[in-house]
């Protein structure tokens, strides 16, 4: 229904969105999450042709929204933000029947079924006996529902919401959220909304979009998203995720030690360890690894492992993938692996490879479809020796050659010259953090 | 503010209606010669002797009529431009219109005299050049008219036509008590026939204003509330700033420069009746209308030796009140 296609959005000369692409379906709610100052609010500004896109195009209902006039956006997709401009005697009533200016012309009067349009927004949103009160007499929440009202009576498909809840207490955030919960089933409106609360954005969203640093860093389902090693990635907090009734539910514990990568990653070490001297074999003359991985769920998987020595090992900090997998409870590959003998693990590793080749190609996915394919063309059938089980199982990594590394059933593809290695490099980056003993 | 409902608002709108025509009447009633209020009414009904009719007809009433006229418009083109830049400092000025009306009045009162019954055509002229100016200057092709963009080079232009005004005058200092009183913005000395030309364009300006309530009033929601109802921000502010330069600069032709009518009356009448511009628009003319006639009548007077011009004792008065304002917070 709505589809950004490769878009970018230029401030000036300074380019705030790059190459963004997103697709929206009808009825769905999508949350876009992210940091300050990443561009999440510049993304619904551009969907709602406040400003301009540089590249790229925006299309809504095979329509192009820069060929759209203002109004007939204004019929199709309404926007409410965190803090609106309440005119200090204006009522509630006079609020919501602005939201029939798009339909009407500059020196067109309201009609009788303006009126009842607005009543059925003030209906829709429980402001009925509130009519005749003014703005600003309302509550938080009650003033966030009276603009929800207005974007109401504009009768759109699309609500766009710039972080609704931002000003408003835990109470009224809730009440505003469900009421954007109940309009989207009922009125199956489409929703996409900014958020900053992580678990909102996992409590009522069916897919969200992480914004960072002007790209989309993911975009999936709320399980999907929230797992320790993206808000840590992301946010440089560390979290721990839990799941209740299918829904992750995200505890922010503290902010990540290590200085300028922790807005990069979550480190931990001591997840996986590798001797010394396959390291070295693996890593000749390098400072830190760049992995990659494919998720249970077949999306591709991101991770920084920088390494410390230690008592003649050698230690990869991999504890966002080792994170991810524990959150997936549900997933039966997750069990497996937490075997704690070889061949269960090889068991996986064929699997998992049949199972995804199954998958066939999946968005983002291009470049790690032969992944496995290519882990066998170079080192031929891995061996694994199983270090330690505890929450997840770590594997000492014996490696004939090359830069490949295997745990947890998975193939990490470890790319030295990728250009991501250099913005993890430990010593530019100060890495202090001490290893523990495994 | 009037707190209450509709019916009291329009009560106090009929309430100031019927002032204004109480004040119309009292006005032309007051000079030299004065005529009571029940002459004054039977003349206008054709009913009065010949004297009166004459003194009426063709001094007093014009008079009134343009003060009347000229207050409201500077009253609407206050409140559009407050609306559009949304600063409550702003004024008719803040578009340039009444500086660059006043270097082309100026350049030929002082430095061409003989042709100074072009001076109304020239003052809108220079009105417009220069509105345009600082259109052109705040217009940026990414974010269009923002307006922070509008005041500041309003200002700008305004430094710019001022420091023209002061070199004018040092120039042709000896020259310069003619042009005093069109400065100050006065009414003496119009005719039936000004009124006649500038009546048209201003009616027409209030009509525009009035169907325009709703989209004003949309400019309160805020910018970006604006755009969400499907307002083309720059369309609208072009638009409406345009009906103000067009009123302030038929009413600056025509009586000079008159200060603060466009500033002060719309936050009177916001005080008054609120900021829902279905209310303190229509106020707004009654309320400019009034302060100009009122304005005039003191300045013509109060003392009978010297004309005050309108602009002096609307400024005189203004000044204080916009201090007020500032020491209330309301400003």
């Amino acid at each position: 229904m709505l589809a950004l296609q490769k878009v970018s959005i230029n401030y000036s000369d300074r380019n705030i969105i790059k190459n963004v692409s997103l697709d929206v379906k009808a009825g769905e709610v999508v949350s876009i999450i992210g940091p300050n100052g990443t561009g999440k609010s510049t993304i619904l500004k551009a969907i709602s042709k406040r400003i301009a896109v540089a590249d790229g195009s925006i299309i809504f209902n095979e329509q192009e929204i820069a060929n759209m006039s203002v109004k007939e956006i204004s019929k199709q997709m309404c926007m409410v933000s965190q803090a609106n401009n309440s005119p200090h005697d204006m009522t509630v009533g006079e609020l919501v029947g602005y939201g029939r200016l798009p339909y009407k012309k500059w020196y067109e009067r309201m009609s009788k079924e303006d009126e009842e349009i607005v009543l059925w927004a003030l209906q829709q949103t429980g402001l009925e006996p509130y009519r005749d009160r003014l703005l600003q007499r309302l509550s938080g929440g009650e003033a966030q529902r009276a603009w929800i009202a207005m974007a109401l009576a504009q009768k759109p498909k699309v609500l766009l919401l710039d972080e609704p809840t931002t000003y408003l207490d835990i109470a009224h955030q809730l009440e505003v959220l469900d009421l954007i919960k109940r309009l989207n089933k009922e009125l199956e409106l489409t929703v996409i909304m900014v958020l900053h609360d992580l678990n909102h954005a996992a409590q009522y969203s069916d897919k969200i979009c992480v914004i960072h640093r002007g790209e989309v860093h993911a975009y999936a389902k709320p399980e999907e998203i929230m797992t320790t090693a993206l808000i840590g990635r992301v946010y440089g907090v560390e979290a721990e995720v839990q799941h209740v009734d299918g829904k992750p539910r995200i505890h922010i514990i503290k902010k990540s030690k290590a200085k300028d990568v922790s807005r990069m990653m979550n480190i931990k070490p001591m997840d996986i360890a590798v001797l010394k001297e396959n390291y070295q074999k693996l890593v000749a003359g390098t400072k830190s690894v760049f992995i990659s991985t494919i998720t249970p769920e077949g999306s591709p998987f991101l991770s920084y492992a920088p390494f410390v020595e230690h008592d003649g090992k050698v230690y990869l900090y991999l504890s966002q993938i080792a994170e991810h997998y524990r959150n997936i409870e549900a997933n039966p590959a997750v069990d497996v692996m937490l075997a704690a003998d070889e061949s269960a693990t090889k068991n996986i590793f064929a699997r998992e490879r049949a199972r995804f080749q199954g998958q066939g190609k999946n968005v983002g996915n291009e470049g790690y479809e032969d992944v496995f394919a290519k882990f066998e063309e170079k080192f031929g059938t891995p061996t694994f020796k199983m270090l330690r089980t505890l929450d997840f199982s770590l594997f000492e990594l014996t490696l004939a050659k090359g830069r490949y590394v295997v745990g947890f059933g998975q193939a990490f593809d470890v790319d030295f010259a990728g250009e991501h290695f250099e913005h993890i490099n430990r010593d530019a980056h100060g890495l202090d953090v001490k290893p523990s003993k495994p | 503010m009037l707190k209450g409902s509709k019916t009291n608002k329009s009560l106090l709108l009929a309430a100031v209606c019927l002032l204004l025509i109480l004040a119309t009447l009292i006005a032309i009633g007051i000079g030299s010669v004065s005529v009571n209020p029940i002459v004054t009414l039977q003349t206008l009904l054709g009913y009065g002797d010949d004297t009166s009719s004459v003194i009426l007809w063709d001094i007093r009433i014009p008079r009134v009529l343009l003060a009347l006229i000229v207050g409201a418009n500077l009253a609407i083109s206050g409140t559009l431009m407050q609306a559009v830049v949304q600063n409550p400092l702003a004024d008719p000025g803040v578009t340039g219109v009444s500086s660059g009306a006043a270097v082309a009045a100026l350049f030929i009162m002082l430095a061409l005299p003989g042709a100074s019954s072009y001076i109304p055509l020239v003052a809108i002229a220079g009105g417009v050049v220069a509105a345009a100016m600082v259109y052109g200057m705040a217009w940026q092709r990414s974010t269009g008219f923002q307006p922070v963009r509008i005041v500041l080079s309003g200002v700008a232009v305004n430094a710019i036509f001022g420091g023209v005004i002061g070199l004018l005058s040092l120039l042709y200092s000896d020259r310069l008590p003619a042009a005093i009183q069109w400065m100050n913005g006065s009414l003496a000395g119009k005719e039936m026939s000004d009124v006649l030309v500038i009546l048209p364009y201003s009616v027409v300006g209030w009509i525009i204003a009035l169907l325009s309530i709703r989209q004003i009033n949309v400019l309160r929601l805020g910018e970006q509330t604006a755009h969400n109802l499907g307002q083309n921000m720059n369309r609208v502010r072009l638009l409406l700033s345009l009906l103000a330069v067009c009123l302030a600069a038929v009413s600056v032709s025509m009586v000079g420069l008159v200060g603060f009518v466009g500033l002060v009356v719309p936050h009177m009448a916001r005080m008054l009746i609120g900021s829902d511009y279905r209310h303190s628009l229509p106020l707004s003319i009654l309320l400019g209308a009034m302060i100009l006639l009122l304005a005039d009548l003191i300045g013509r007077s109060l003392f009978s030796a010297t004309q005050i011009p309108a602009g002096i004792v609307m400024a005189m008065i203004g000044g204080p009140y916009f201090l007020y304002l500032m020491r209330k917070g309301g400003a």
